[in-house]
């Protein structure tokens, strides 16, 4: 039973790495956001509460993996 | 820096014509830099003061009580686990640390910003009925310039009944002077008629005058004897110019 | 925090147990979801924290609140402003308030969850993905009410050529129900990973922080990367709140107006 709880352990490790993605969309986003923001100051009004939202959605994405490597860490038999 | 205002030669101009490229240090204020002058340095002794100043109580007595009942208490809790130091504990540190951060740093520029919100909108709110009250006053003065209304009105009445029994009598002398020259102008109409009627009259006179005339020098008799009394007349002239 | 029931903290996931409080005896039926947990507790106590944010900072009803006020006025305002930037149209006043609560209750409840020895509502999974998944299936149900069988125009976008449109509606159809799904995860899932992330940062701080006094003393630098992780988890907290708010005003201009 030994090899089942590294194989948790083991899957929780590798599953982790989703989070790349996660990584790269938010730098992408924020990329985005201080490109506009350069070209056109018109940052309070509208840009900013755009990129705070594809922030969140794309962090979402990046921890619907994260909620694997939890699930496989702290539950089941 | 304009190192040129420094030179002698230089020296005898003044800086203000020194032309608009020496621009001088904005007088704006820098928000959230430090001061231009330092701060006075402050005293080791206040500051190791400052924080026993910071603790609870009011004096020297109540100060150490309060320390020593709560390391009594702390340590009562710990050795008999009620409270237990673990994960959660760094976790406390690190909220009281962010919330130490927030009133130092945050709460000032909150306060300020809602300062200002609340008198810009108690502003409004008390300029707009300052100008309520003043366009009220405004009006009032302006109606209480009609407060005799009712005696304006009693005398323009006065004035209009006036007013209408002189223009009755004017339109009744002006009647009669109508007639009076209405008549006139009739009589004269008679009169010229009448002397139209003379006229006519003598004219048919004449005429009639001049056709009997006419007609008696038509006739022959008479022309023998108006030529026979020309003659005799041209004869006593010849007689008397001879 | 007070070990009163002498228990200790085993896996980290233990933050987000819930415990009883009082329960209901009823030998004949199973009545055992009106317990008072520390579900319902906090629940509780997120409703105080709400009412009081509305009753104790207004001076007497006066046109000028107080300085605490102008925080609740900035919200409603914020809600306003979103509500009317995504939904538009004649209907957006008629789920302002909607949308307004849902807001309120997961700003307060994230916000809450942060203090710690506290209790996170909104990383259980199932209350939450619960809500959503009734939150979509009710707009679902009105948009069926509201347009009848033209309800399936939402799963065309305008201007795509007659062939593709069988795959496309297929495609379309699982993006709008894993809608339902996706509303409800993303928020638990990312409150419950910035919880759980503090709990393992701060164990692992706590062991290196034991080992003996000079640990302890250098332990104060990796206590400062934790602040760090605190503060962002404080915006996300906020973030996540106002993301489900613009995303269910979002939902709703597609239900209501079919795009």
């Amino acid at each position: 039973m030994q090899l089942v709880l590294a194989a948790k352990y083991i899957g929780a490790g590798i599953s982790a790495t989703g989070l790349i993605g996660a990584g790269i969309g938010i730098a992408i986003v924020f990329a985005a956001l201080i490109n506009g923001v350069s070209r056109n100051p018109s940052l309070r009004d509208t840009l900013f509460p755009m990129a705070i939202l594809g922030f969140a959605l794309s962090e979402a994405t990046g921890l619907f993996c994260l909620m694997i490597s939890f699930m496989l860490m702290f539950m089941g038999a | 820096m304009n190192f040129c205002s420094l030179t002698l030669k230089s020296a005898t101009k003044p800086l203000l014509t020194q032309g608009v490229r020496y621009v001088p240090i904005s007088t704006n204020v820098r928000y959230l830099s430090s001061p231009s002058t330092p701060p006075p340095v402050k005293d080791p002794k206040t500051k190791a003061m400052s924080i026993i100043d910071a603790l609870p109580g009011n004096s020297v007595l109540s100060k150490t009580g309060i320390l020593g009942t709560s390391a009594a208490a702390a340590i009562y809790a710990i050795s008999n686990e009620l409270y237990i130091v673990n994960d959660e504990s760094i976790l406390l540190l690190t909220f009281a640390g962010f919330t130490a951060l927030m009133a130092k740093f945050v709460a000032p520029l909150y306060k300020d910003f809602a300062n200002a919100r609340m008198n810009k909108v108690s502003n409004i709110l008390n300029e707009s009925r300052t100008r309520h009250v003043d366009a009220i006053k405004e009006r009032i003065g302006s109606v209480s310039e009609l407060q005799n209304v009712a005696e304006t009105t009693k005398v323009l009445f006065d004035v209009s009944k006036e007013t209408l029994e002189l223009e009755a009598k004017n339109f009744e002398l002006k009647q009669k002077v109508d007639l009076a020259a209405e008549a006139k102008s009739v009589l004269d109409s008679w009169v010229r008629h009448e002397a139209s009627l003379r006229q006519e009259q003598q004219k048919q006179l004449t005429q009639s005058l001049l056709a009997k005339v006419e007609s008696e020098l038509s006739n022959p008799k008479f022309q023998e004897k108006v030529l026979q009394q020309s003659i005799a007349d041209v004869e006593k002239l010849f007689s008397k110019l001879k | 925090m007070l070990n009163l029931i002498n228990t200790f903290i085993n896996s980290p996931l233990d933050q987000f147990e819930s415990q009883t409080f009082f329960s209901i005896f009823t030998p004949f039926m199973d009545m055992n979801n009106f317990n008072i947990t520390t579900f319902a507790l906090y629940t509780f106590i997120v409703l105080f924290i709400i009412i009081s944010l509305f009753m104790f900072t207004n001076n007497n009803n006066m046109i000028m609140g107080s300085k605490w006020f102008i925080t609740q006025e900035m919200i409603y305002d914020t809600m306003v402003n979103t509500i009317k930037n995504q939904m538009g149209g004649k209907l957006w006043g008629f789920y302002m308030p909607f949308i307004y609560t849902f807001f309120m209750f997961i700003l307060v409840s994230n916000l809450l969850s942060m203090i710690p020895y506290s209790f996170a509502l909104t990383a259980q999974f199932v209350f939450i993905i619960s809500l959503s998944f009734m939150v979509w299936l009710g707009m679902t149900i009105m948009g069926f009410y509201k347009h009848g069988l033209v309800f399936f125009a939402l799963f065309v976008p305008q201007g795509t050529p007659l062939v593709l449109v069988p795959l496309l509606v297929l495609i379309e159809m699982m993006s709008y129900i894993m809608r339902s799904l996706s509303l409800g995860l993303r928020l638990a899932a990312n409150v419950m990973a910035g919880h759980l992330l503090m709990i393992i940062l701060g164990g692992l701080l706590m062991q290196f922080m034991s080992i003996n006094i000079l640990t302890t003393i250098l332990g104060f630098i990796p206590l400062l990367i934790i602040l760090c992780v605190v503060m962002l988890e404080f915006a996300i907290a906020m973030i996540q709140s106002y993301v489900w708010t613009v995303l269910m005003a979002s939902y709703m201009k597609d239900v209501q107006y079919l795009h």
